[in-house]
């Protein structure tokens, strides 16, 4: 008894000391830390679908002195309960601030510009609890912009195509929403190299302010390649482009936010090849390495229906092309690829390893006028089962939405439109078949109504929208969806 | 320990509480030790005892020296750079009002009464820059602490980019990350920031950078409002609101800051106009604040703190009123000490019986050891 007395009081102390050895150990040991706030690709558009008390968005802006006939944000809610939000306007005059209230199941468009005749505004929205998502609008008689905003700052922005060729103008616009001045050098790269003049290095960006910045004005005019590259060597901010295409090829009016990083693979799902169409592809390689990157396609006579034991000579990925260190190449796809005329899907990626830029310029003559959509890349990190288009598609447009399956495995998807009912499925867009690495281009129903859009796939899909112009114009813009990621 | 590494389903009260019981064991043991040496051994027959009680006494001989020598130059070897010196350059709270900061890292460099968070991140809060004596006490839960926790969320886990404001009405200036204390995280042998923490409080927008070094990192919030302070009107709007909207919605910096008490809970007085007197301080209705006779009625600003809704201009007073129950509680435990200390000092002592259970011999041991093949 007294033996067994004794080994259990030592035991005891033995266990105890164990545990206070392996809980020392435990908290010697490197902790997750807050390492699951800093979300991968967050500079891009996207949404979330997990728990959060607010989110941020941050738009391109709009240039008051364009000659825009109006410029809003439009907040979207697709949640049975109303949701509050903040729309606060950063420009070159101290910050000004809006909170409204969004019904439940509706949008809301609030005016950017409030009587400016001058000067950049860019609309900065904070929408209270996990709901609700945010695009800008800008109605002009060029053609109608919609354009994404992104839910976060970053130290770096790049912008792989630019254009001032002819007249056309480019303004880049920087800004700052924290409440401490930001320093930031500008540089851009043309076909005779980089340069970063003396003007736009060291600018300080004043707390909680916006600055527009002419490319022309600094050395960059007349220019048909032009990439740009803006570093904020303290604090971090947002870098958009607006630019207004006046010849040279192209026609039309752009904003968007830039590129926050370089990447490996870059997915567009709108592009087109045929007689009087123009399309390229703006590869700047920021890095000081030489970047190797070729183009696949998908689409009607390339992959779509193509069995996975077969072969295509259009389907096969290009040959590999040199993007010089810090350089811009222009990929004129129709001499890339012998590809059947008409609409495709195509990826660039990197063959070794050095991260691009890429944007998709596409011009194109209908009639006696002409049209350029310009749009960004989406990350191969981003690539999604479920996407979100917050503004919606118009009623009865013909080929609104292109839709990718990135896998070698058929599978379907779903198109559903948020209204006062709730979510509807659309007719005959319902479990519509999308065969392996295919793209499908849809047309919108006549009836949908005018509330957020949600594709919901089996498979991994890229979704990009095409945009109408208004005003009676031809042609299209290119707006990428809102992929949803899992937190 | 284990509630410290978050090891536990549970958080378990104030570790210091649990100390009591720890302290009045060992008081015993050393007691019975003392009295076992003093007056039992010397009647024991030699034996191996002897040796070690030796042994223990010098023990205690030698645990006596390194406690000597740092007494010698009266630092107690204390670092030479310790977190309170990196603070001191916080502002004094009488220059802009009084504020509170909040601390984040590591549990084993944070001062004051940190509180374990999760994901290897604690926190604590102290008023103004550096914790006082008082502060070393984990404070009780409170809807304020449950607002400064999802604030804390929102940076952790990316959930927002306005924790800022989420925090502002707690009155918290400043948020601190300490990497080197010099006790425990010295800069030869840091103990690191928790992985992604700076970056994490880098991206809120109402923060801004005002230290950044190896040994801390400190970032100022931008929407702060004094502890004692009038709401501007958007602030004073807002504070009529509760929850997550009433605070991010609304920037409500600018307010304007009142006189700083000596004491926490200390009275102040000051001149107000017309406004919205916000306090910030978990809401209570035991602080009165009276503008000449007229008492104003407290009510909940953010759904948190006190608010005053000051029709008039005029001289205000502000001070913490105890409640009787309060007060009848300290008197209670003021003449159970009395009690206390008549049965310990003042009563007569009995003379020890003859035939007591106990030995009549006045230098018979108190304790006996006896062989353990006898029992």
């Amino acid at each position: 008894m007294k033996l067994l007395r004794r080994a259990v009081a030592f035991l005891l102390l033995a266990g105890v000391s164990a545990v206070v050895v392996i809980v020392d150990r435990h908290s010697g040991e490197q902790s997750v830390g807050a390492s699951s706030a800093i979300v991968e690709f967050a500079g891009f558009p996207q949404a979330s679908d997990g728990t959060r008390i607010s989110t941020s968005w941050f738009c391109p802006g709009a240039a008051a002195g364009d000659g825009i006939s109006s410029a809003a944000v439009v907040i979207v809610n697709p949640s049975e309960s109303d949701i509050t939000a903040t729309v606060n306007f950063l420009s070159d005059s101290p910050a000004d601030a809006e909170t409204i209230t969004v019904s439940a199941r509706s949008r809301k468009e609030i005016d950017i510009l409030r009587g400016r005749t001058v000067g950049v505004v860019v609309p900065v929205v904070e929408i209270i609890g996990s709901f609700g998502s945010v695009e800008q609008e800008l109605i002009y008689a060029a053609g109608d912009v919609t354009s994404q905003c992104v839910s976060q700052t970053s130290s770096t922005w790049y912008f792989a195509d630019g254009f001032t060729a002819e007249g056309s103008t480019q303004r880049l616009v920087i800004t700052n929403p924290f409440p401490e001045s930001a320093v930031v050098n500008v540089s851009y790269t043309t076909t005779n190299g980089r340069r970063s003049p003396a003007s736009l290095q060291g600018i300080i960006l004043n707390p909680r302010s916006s600055r527009s910045i002419s490319l022309a004005d600094a050395g960059a005019q007349n220019e048909a390649r032009l990439a740009v590259e803006v570093v904020a060597s303290t604090g971090q901010i947002i870098a958009s482009r607006i630019q207004h295409y006046l010849g040279a090829g192209r026609l039309g009016y752009s904003t968007t936010v830039g590129t926050p990083m370089a990447l490996r693979d870059w997915w567009f799902t709108s592009g087109r090849t045929g007689a009087m169409v123009s399309e390229l592809l703006m590869v700047f390689n920021p890095s000081d390495s030489p970047a190797q990157v070729n183009v696949s396609f998908f689409g009607p006579g390339i992959t779509n229906g193509l069995g996975i034991d077969q072969t295509s000579k259009a389907a096969a990925p290009s040959t590999a092309i040199d993007i010089p260190a810090g350089g811009l190449v222009a990929i004129n796809t129709d001499a890339l690829a012998d590809l059947p005329k008409g609409d495709h899907a195509m990826v660039v990626s990197t063959v070794n390893n050095v991260p691009v830029v890429v944007e998709h310029v596409l011009s194109q003559r209908v009639g006696g006028s002409s049209f350029t959509a310009i749009t960004n890349g989406i990350p191969g990190g981003l690539i999604s089962q479920k996407w979100r288009i917050p503004s919606g598609l118009l009623n009865g447009a013909r080929n609104a939405l292109s839709v990718v399956n990135t896998t070698g495995m058929e599978g379907t998807f779903t198109v559903s439109a948020s209204g006062p009912g709730g979510d509807v499925e659309l007719p005959l867009l319902v479990d519509v078949v999308l065969g392996a690495a295919s793209v499908i281009s849809i047309d919108v129903p006549a009836d949908v109504k005018d509330g957020e859009v949600t594709i919901t796939a089996t498979v991994p899909v890229v979704v990009q929208r095409r945009t109408t112009r208004g005003h009676g114009l031809v042609g299209f813009g290119i707006v990428g969806a809102l992929p949803i990621r899992s937190r | 320990m284990l509630d410290d590494s978050a090891l536990l389903p549970v958080h378990l009260p104030e570790p210091a509480i649990l100390l009591v019981p720890v302290a009045f064991g060992i008081a015993i043991c050393a007691g019975a030790m003392g009295a076992a040496l003093v007056v039992d051994l010397r009647r024991a027959r030699f034996g191996w005892r002897q040796p070690i009680s030796a042994v223990v006494a010098l023990a205690f001989a030698v645990g006596l020296v390194p406690v000597s020598i740092n007494a010698l130059n009266g630092s107690w070897n204390q670092p030479s750079l310790a977190l309170p010196q990196l603070l001191a350059q916080l502002p004094d709270a009488q220059t802009s009002g009084d504020y509170r900061t909040m601390f984040i890292g590591d549990t084993r460099v944070l001062p004051g009464a940190p509180l374990n968070f999760g994901w290897g991140i604690s926190y604590s809060v102290v008023n103004s820059g550096a914790p006082t004596l008082e502060e070393l006490w984990e404070t009780p839960p409170t809807r304020a602490r449950d607002n400064a926790v999802a604030a804390l969320y929102g940076i952790v886990r990316g959930q927002t980019a306005r924790a800022g404001r989420l925090l502002a009405p707690l009155s918290v200036r400043f948020i601190v990350v300490p990497i080197i204390d010099g006790g425990q995280s010295t800069r030869s042998d840091p103990i690191a920031a928790p992985r992604g923490l700076i970056d994490s409080l880098s991206r809120q927008l109402d923060l801004r950078r005002l230290y950044a070094s190896p040994d801390l990192v400190i970032f100022e919030n931008a929407s702060w409002v004094p502890v004692r302070s009038v709401l501007t009107a958007a602030g004073s709007a807002s504070s009529q609101l509760a929850g997550a909207t009433s605070m991010i919605a609304t920037d409500i910096s600018g307010a304007t800051p009142l006189p700083t008490p000596t004491r926490p809970e200390g009275v102040i007085e000051a001149d107000v106009e017309p406004g919205t007197v916000h306090l910030a301080v978990p809401f209570s209705t035991h602080w009165k604040l009276t503008l000449g006779s007229t008492t104003i009625e407290a009510r909940p600003a953010f759904g948190l703190t006190n608010a005053y809704d000051v029709a008039s201009a005029g001289r205000i007073r502000l001070g913490f009123e105890s409640s009787l129950v309060h007060s009848l509680s300290v008197l209670l435990q003021f003449a159970a000490w009395c009690v206390v200390a008549f049965f310990a000092l003042v009563r007569p002592r009995r003379k020890p019986r003859r035939n007591s259970s106990v030995s009549s011999v006045i230098d018979a041991p108190v304790m006996k050891f006896v062989s353990e093949d006898s029992l």
